[in-house]
């Protein structure tokens, strides 16, 4: 055991240059000067050439992404181009919004998935469980910012009860900030909730047909006592799995419901980073995001090795 | 590491987000709950990311600190008469060679009194701006010197009306020298307001400047909350969260009109901050292709496409409706007017379908892919053989605003109506419009040198006139500034500094 | 296995059956019907989608000529609706099917080729996985311009890894079967053993995984068109016209309503469509389940 965690954590650090190595080349082959974009449509060749000197964006690239690694290293995220800003004040004000939007959208969404998705396998024959299956079909099929505009347009426009947008911040109005993140949770997790459903009652289905259950249940519990009693440890596996990969898209792909309820979040951050060419901003945020990305797999991973020891001794 | 103990922060605010599953309690909204605090929130539409104006000209800033937060050395008011701002007195030498100005005994928002030295500082960082229209101002200009500790003396070689003028907008901004180094997110002046706090895509806070040296504005806290969906803002305001939309930009008005907003809200309708659009052919292009292009633009259409009638003129003339030299769209200041017929005759005629055109178009700008969904098929229609390239704002910089020669044949852009912004000495120095015309700089410069105002107003038609025949820079509408406030706020002013939206006049 | 081949088997409930076959049915009717919209699109449109009418500006649906009215330039809506169908079969199938076949191939390979294979694919697919799809293809629509062919790239690129994985641990699975001991022991090679063996045996997951991924394709391309990253005219998507009508009309707008409805019933046809097949196809779920 000590051996495969070991080895895990030499790949997750190899893992984290390569990816290093990929955002930054992504980024920088975009083209564009962040320094063009701060000067607009009237400034001069030279003006441009000295703020990019300035900025350090002139130096041969191999340079620059040794001197950007090498800032991360130090724990330094480096500064907007444009306002001179740590990248890590950015960041810290913007995961004030994208934590509690994600968690409380992936939390909402797993209490509505574990009991339906668990509740709809166990009755797959009678219409309650056809009505679950088919109702989270229909969740997985409306497109989340749709979704977000019919939430808004019944609750915020005609009923007037939340906000159709906008965000206070958490210090200067509290509940007004939580006002401001209940219809986007609502909408993310109502989305989540749906696919979640169709993942957790597939894994119950299956574990309910393995000959393990099967056995359990020729020794006289009920499909409940044998789920609970033997099922559940198997069925954990590929939901944790496909927790762990929504995590990713969570982090950096609220992007659609930041921007339908204009909240300045962190995937809002990069796209609007992203279009100003501000490659340090993007590529910082971003190596962020993927590291702690990477931790939760590696964290799946080991759970892997936990909950099902046939894949650590295969290995 | 402080991004660990915010996670932790974070999580502890997931109580917060559990406890959104509880139904919270909505607000009932009378009139505006702002109201009797001394409040108000508006919104706007985009972030400037920046606050700097010296180095940037985005209009997301010129509406907000100028005039509010950082004031310039005069103001210009509508009726031509001039009023102090920074300096409370000033004289101009009979040649108009000479400028003196008296500064005024105030102090800046941080406390700092101002001295002439930070006026002398602000002028010759404007003079440096690498924004072109901040440093056109200066052209003219050959020394700023102190001449004791209240006064100023600026000198220039010829006169220049630009000059005057720049003392009035940003280019005659004045700035601590202290504070500079933190302009870019809180900027200092001696304005009504301060800037309290200014979050990236998120929103401004000003308060009241409590070392004004005039009256002190009638509202004491004001919020700016961006919200750059524009359909989000004017929900906000229809469900009373906030307050005013001093600016809604066009590809709004047609929405605003459908949800009834213009009766429900005060609206006004103001030019400054307007800005013509206007399509742009490469002046490498045959000038009778060029013609052509131009008659396949049906003005009426564009301003149709918009759906409201009161936000936009159709006009040939690069200007906009407050500036003297400016012409509603009329036989005698349109050269090529609508004719399709005829354009599809001369691209038969001259075999245009064989030159491939490219049509450059900004993908994350509505306002501007709207006409550029009109323009393509109706030029294809005519027989032109284009083709749409749509790329977003850094690779259109890199490609047009900086590229050399700049990679477009036809584009269509709107922004500010600054008619100096096409004066070219010589082709090489042509910029991203391609745009250059001895004649034209000639007309301009001319202008400038005139010592009465008749005379300017004369050589700026006489250069308007020649830019539109010319048929590089397009005019097609001339947009308006559109605002909707509640009722119950008045004292709107138009914008006196740039496109500045003032909100000291503002009162509940 | 000999057994239930050879013991007779209680014909499945009725009603259930019934059931399935209705899933399939209806996947399949909705998902016939989107397709033909497509094809139709290339040799008929009722009107250029992308010629603007000023004068038939913002017709209501049902006017003569225009079934489903026109939106802020006159441009019939229902033509730009069938050309947005033709645009999300591209992108979505396209991403999907590139994701498939490369998911597949890496998957496999990862699962049977020992430890340096399954290292090397694992994490490349986990660097991958751990880059926010969205912001790749923010990137790339920077990059190579936005437009239909970089959003099936987009798509492609962040399927392939979580189909891989999901092939891969499928693979697994199968692989510590006895069947698969048994086939070794009559020394089989391990291509023979993933042809003949593992890929029937994940051939299900494969298709409930193609049609689950055409569907997230179709969502994930009207968001990023959207947000304004996708695909531009005069190529037209449902996400695009979303976000035109949001823009230029508002959300209470008729306009917002078809694009969304289109979306939502094409993508629960495709999810029904998958279901139904993995019922029909998946001989390790049959055989289990009856």
């Amino acid at each position: 055991m000590p051996v495969y965690i070991a080895r895990k954590l030499a790949f997750f650090l190899l893992a984290v240059f390569a990816a290093s190595v990929l955002i930054f080349l992504l980024i920088r082959g975009a083209g564009g000067n962040v320094a063009a974009v701060i000067l607009g449509k009237d400034a001069t060749a030279e003006a441009i050439n000295a703020l990019s000197r300035q900025y350090g964006l002139d130096r041969p690239l191999p340079v620059q992404y040794f001197d950007w690694i090498g800032n991360l290293f130090r724990g330094d995220l480096g500064r907007s181009f444009r306002t001179n800003e740590p990248v890590t004040d950015l960041v810290v004000s913007r995961l004030s919004i994208s934590i509690p939007l994600c968690l409380s959208g992936l939390v909402l969404g797993l209490l509505i998935a574990i009991p339906a998705g668990t509740y709809s396998a166990l009755n797959s024959d009678k219409p309650v469980g056809a009505l679950i299956a088919l109702l989270s079909q229909v969740g997985i099929a409306v497109p989340v910012f749709w979704a977000g505009i019919l939430l808004s347009l019944l609750f915020g426009v005609r009923l007037g009860w939340l906000p159709t947008g906008g965000w206070t911040n958490w210090d200067s109005n509290f509940w007004g900030a939580v006002r401001s993140l209940v219809l986007p949770v609502i909408s993310l997790g109502l989305i989540l909730g749906a696919s979640l459903t169709r993942y957790v009652r597939s894994a119950v289905l299956d574990v309910m047909n393995q000959d393990y259950v099967r056995t359990a249940r020729a020794t006289g519990m009920t499909r409940m006592q044998a789920l609970l009693r033997v099922g559940l440890r198997n069925a954990a596996l590929p939901i944790a799995t496909v927790v762990g990969l929504q995590i990713a898209e969570l982090i950096g792909g609220t992007v659609i419901i930041e921007t339908v309820f204009s909240l300045p979040g962190l995937s809002r951050m990069i796209l609007a980073n992203v279009a100003a060419r501000e490659v340090i901003v993007v590529q910082s945020t971003v190596m962020l995001i993927i590291v702690f990305v990477m931790l939760v797999n590696l964290i799946v991973d080991l759970l892997y090795g936990v909950l099902d020891p046939r894949v650590r001794l295969t290995r | 590491m402080t991004i660990f103990r915010t996670m932790r922060h974070g999580l502890s605010l997931l109580v917060a987000g559990s406890a959104l599953l509880a139904a919270v309690p909505g607000i009932a909204l009378a009139a505006s709950p702002r109201a009797d605090e001394g409040k108000m929130i508006l919104v706007a539409r985009q972030d400037p990311g920046t606050l700097d104006y010296t180095k940037s000209n985005l209009t997301a800033l010129r509406l907000w600190i100028p005039a509010n937060v950082v004031e310039p050395l005069v103001y210009f008011n509508k009726d031509g008469s001039v009023s102090p701002g920074v300096a409370e007195a000033w004289e101009i030498s009979e040649d108009r060679l000479v400028y003196t100005f008296t500064i005024r005994e105030a102090k800046f928002s941080d406390g700092a009194p101002v001295t002439v030295e930070d006026v002398i500082y602000s002028l010759n960082t404007m003079k440096a701006s690498p924004v072109s229209q901040n440093a056109a101002a200066y052209q003219a200009v050959t020394s700023i010197e102190k001449v004791d500790d209240r006064t100023v003396r600026v000198t220039l070689d010829r006169p220049s009306q630009n000059f005057w003028r720049g003392m009035g907008g940003t280019a005659g901004l004045i700035q601590p020298e202290a504070a500079a180094g933190g302009i870019a997110t809180n900027p200092i002046g001696t304005g009504p307001y301060k800037l309290v706090n200014y979050t990236s895509n998120s929103s401004f806070e000003f308060t009241a400047n409590e070392n004004y040296w005039g009256e002190a504005p009638a509202i004491k806290d004001v919020t700016v909350r961006i919200v750059t969906d524009g359909t989000a803002g004017l929900n906000a305001l229809e469900a009373g969260e906030v307050d005013a939309l001093p600016v809604i930009t066009i590809d709004l008005w047609e929405q605003l009109m459908a949800r009834g907003l213009d009766k429900s809200f005060s609206m006004v309708t103001y030019p400054q901050i307007g800005e013509p659009t206007y399509a742009v052919f490469n002046q490498k292009l045959d000038p009778e292709l060029r013609q052509a292009l131009a008659m396949t633009l049906d003005r009426q259409a564009y301003n149709d496409a918009f759906g409201a009638s009161w936000g936009a003129e159709n006009t040939c003339t690069f200007a906009l409706p407050n500036q003297a030299w400016y012409a509603p769209e009329n036989p005698e200041t349109c050269p090529y007017p609508y004719d399709i017929e005829k354009a599809m005759a001369l691209v038969a005629e001259k075999g245009y379908a064989s030159t491939p055109l490219v049509y450059a178009s900004l993908s994350d700008v509505p306002d501007l892919s709207l006409p550029a969904d009109i323009m393509v098929p109706t030029m294809q229609a005519a027989g032109f053989n284009m083709t749409r390239n749509a790329i977003d704002l850094a690779r259109y910089s890199q490609l047009i605003f900086q590229g050399r020669p700049p990679q477009f044949d036809v584009t269509v852009m709107s922004g500010d109506a600054d008619p100096t912004q096409w004066a070219c000495a010589e082709a090489s120095a042509a910029g991203w419009s391609t745009y250059c015309s001895a004649e034209y700089t000639q007309a301009l410069a001319d202008a400038d040198k005139a010592l009465s105002d008749e005379d300017y107003l004369a050589l700026m038609e006489k250069s308007a006139d020649i830019l539109r025949k010319d048929a590089v820079i397009v005019p097609i509408i001339a947009k308006k500034g559109v605002g909707l406030f509640d009722p119950d706020l008045k004292g709107f002013v138009e914008p006196r500094v740039s496109v500045a939206i003032e909100l000291a006049p503002l009162h509940w | 296995m000999s057994a239930a081949a050879t013991t007779p088997v209680p014909a499945r409930p009725k009603k259930r059956r019934g059931r399935r076959n209705l899933t399939l049915t209806i996947g399949l009717v909705v998902t016939i019907a989107f397709i033909a919209m497509a094809a139709v699109s290339f040799f008929y449109l009722p009107h250029n989608p992308n010629v603007p009418r000023i004068p038939d500006r913002l017709l209501p649906a049902g006017s003569p000529r225009y079934l489903l009215g026109t939106d802020a330039l006159g441009r019939d809506i229902f033509s730009q609706l069938m050309v947005g169908a033709r645009t999300s079969l591209m992108v979505g199938a396209g991403g999907a099917l590139i994701a498939l076949v490369i998911g597949t191939i890496a998957g496999l390979s990862a699962a049977a080729f020992g430890r340096i294979a399954d290292e090397t694919i694992s994490r490349s697919a986990d660097i991958m996985l751990s880059i926010p799809g969205m912001v790749t293809a923010l990137v790339l629509a920077a990059t190579i311009g936005s437009g239909t062919l970089t959003t099936i790239l987009a798509l492609s690129a962040f399927f392939t890894p979580s189909f891989t994985r999901v092939i891969r641990s499928a693979a697994l699975s199968v692989l510590q079967e006895d069947f698969i001991t048994a086939a070794r022991l009559y020394a089989r090679p391990t291509w023979f053993i993933l042809l003949r063996h593992v890929l029937p045996n994940v051939a299900g997951v494969m298709i409930v995984q193609f049609t689950l991924y055409f569907a997230a394709g179709i969502l994930t391309e009207a968001g990023l068109s959207y947000l304004g990253v996708g695909v531009t005219r005069p190529s037209i998507s449902w996400g695009m016209m979303l976000n035109e009508a949001q823009q230029q009309v508002g959300i209470s707008s008729p306009l917002a309503m078809w694009p969304g409805l289109s979306i939502v019933i094409v993508v629960l046809g495709l999810n029904l469509l998958g279901d139904g097949l993995r019922d029909v196809l998946d001989p390790k779920l049959a055989r289990r389940t009856s």
